[in-house]
């Protein structure tokens, strides 16, 4: 399940990165949130109700509070757009030359951005992975796209394999069986 | 060697109180009136949070029945952050603020700082004997309030991007209104008790008249003045931390009855440059209203002062 951490956010914080999130996530599904204020715990419960969400609420160590929503089956929000899952499996798109293949790819990374959906997820294996380290020229989109509520996952072995566990810079290091799981539960996979 | 203790007899309104300005007698006509009031971005146009934290600063002096004088502007900013001429924009705004409540800005402190902070330290005057203080209400005077509330609120929905444009709109020209005429009227009328509103929201600064006076308060829900389209947005959960502050802070001086927390949470939020809240012995309320209303002032009727305990009631009318 995605924890969407927002402790340390000055309201409305919270409620706007819960609002991305049920804006971009399909009806049925459940996330939560960890907020560190009795104000930013009462916001985002209510927002979530507001849109016809679950919610349940625990308190978690550091005087903080973990929202669960769970969005509503039936009740749809305006955009009915599923949110895909990216899966990137290489730094260059396309084949037949690498230049303009690199190019191509950092121009279709920044330009997620601009879209209305923000991904569910985006996952980079193989030597994609290099895109999410340091000296990588989406490293900013990557990280505006991260704080909208978009997963960022880098394959552990890859990371490995070229030497560059220790300079990722955006995201979590996962591995084979969350990025499969990932793919399987996905409503829509976009592989450029 | 001074002694600290001793309280210096010219000092008619300090800090005991929680006033809106400090009152210092200057002779036998005439006192000095103080204050100051810093604030933070409340809208996205420089010109117009410049204007409005005059107006904000102002509105304390008006509180007190005084007239302002000079003003001394404190900037806090970042100058990687604020371009040079959002700066100058926000000064602009300001200064068209006090020039048209003649307020003379006489100087001003800029420093650096991660946050935008900007406001002023107001001196004016007022006559030594029609100081207007927030601890002088009677038991039965009514209560009046000069703006509507949902400033911090709708703040909070602009920082969200989820506010409507018109709602902004409102909410700026609220904000924008100065106290002046409020202040005239309420002078003309024979007001007992006043003080503004603001960072303690609407239940916060009639707490503190009750408590200043040891009266209690009973509130007609109804009457509340609260600008259109605030409901959506508490269901949204676009409410200020400073509004579930002030609701803890005032625990067990509020009683609600069966009225929800949604209902009521308008009235816990923090003002920017809030309206003034009035107290008004009954006899005196129908010129009260004249006076507001040749003068073009917005006053709604919310409630009256009752004995003590200092209790604040909120009941429901139909």
């Amino acid at each position: 399940m995605k924890i969407i951490d927002c402790r340390g956010l000055a309201c409305p914080g919270p409620v706007i990165q819960v609002k991305k999130k049920m804006e971009a996530k399909p009806p049925g599904s459940i996330f939560a949130i960890e907020v560190d204020s009795e104000a930013s715990r009462e916001n985002v419960r209510r927002f979530a109700k507001s849109r016809g969400a679950a919610v349940s609420v625990e308190e978690i160590k550091g005087d903080a509070f973990r929202l669960t929503v769970t969005t509503d089956n039936v009740h749809s929000t305006q955009k009915e757009q599923l949110s895909p899952v990216v899966f990137v499996t290489s730094d260059v798109l396309g084949s037949g030359d690498d230049k303009l293949g690199g190019i191509l790819m950092e121009g279709f990374v920044n330009t997620l951005s601009d879209q209305d959906t923000v991904p569910d997820k985006i996952i980079f294996m193989n030597t994609g992975v290099r895109l999410a380290v340091e000296g990588s020229p989406v490293l900013d989109t990557l990280t505006v796209l991260s704080d909208r509520g978009c997963e960022i996952m880098s394959c552990g072995t890859c990371l490995e394999y070229f030497s560059l566990k220790d300079k990722l810079a955006v995201g979590i290091v996962s591995n084979m069986y969350d990025i499969q799981r990932s793919l399987m539960n996905a409503a829509k996979v976009i592989r450029p | 060697m001074i002694d600290s203790t001793v309280r210096d007899t010219r000092l008619l309104v300090g800090m005991e109180t929680s006033d809106d300005a400090g009152v210092y007698l200057l002779d036998d006509n005439t006192a000095l009136v103080q204050t100051i009031d810093v604030i933070t971005p409340v809208v996205d146009d420089p010109t117009d949070f410049g204007f409005i934290a005059a107006i904000n600063a102002l509105s304390d002096i008006y509180a007190m029945g005084g007239t302002p004088l000079t003003a001394l502007s404190l900037l806090a900013f970042d100058p990687c952050d604020l371009p040079h001429e959002a700066a100058q924009e926000i000064m602009a705004g300001a200064l068209e603020a006090l020039s048209l409540n003649n307020c003379t800005l006489i100087g001003g402190h800029t420093l650096e700082d991660p946050e935008i902070k900007f406001g002023f330290a107001i001196t004016g005057t007022a006559g030594a004997d029609s100081v207007v203080t927030n601890s002088s209400a009677s038991t039965g005077d009514m209560i009046y309030l000069t703006k509507p509330l949902g400033t911090g609120i709708i703040s909070t929905a602009l920082k969200g991007e989820a506010a409507k444009e018109s709602l902004i709109d409102e909410s700026t020209g609220w904000m924008k209104t100065s106290n002046r005429d409020g202040s005239t009227a309420m002078l003309q009328s024979g007001v007992t008790s006043a003080t503004d509103v603001t960072g303690f929201g609407l239940l916060g600064h009639l707490f503190e008249m009750c408590r200043g006076s040891d009266l209690g308060a009973v509130l007609d829900l109804n009457s509340v003045p609260v600008m259109e389209g605030i409901d959506e947005l508490v269901g949204m959960g676009l409410i200020p931390e400073g509004a579930y502050n002030n609701r803890k802070y005032l625990e067990g001086v509020v009683d609600r009855g069966e009225i929800s927390d949604d209902s009521l949470l308008p009235l816990f939020d923090p003002q920017t440059s809030g309206g003034l809240l009035v107290a008004i012995p009954p006899e005196k309320a129908d010129l009260l209203e004249f006076t507001f209303g040749e003068a073009d002032v917005f006053f709604t009727r919310i409630g009256l002062f009752t004995e003590a305990p200092v209790v604040i009631k909120i009941v429901s009318s139909f």
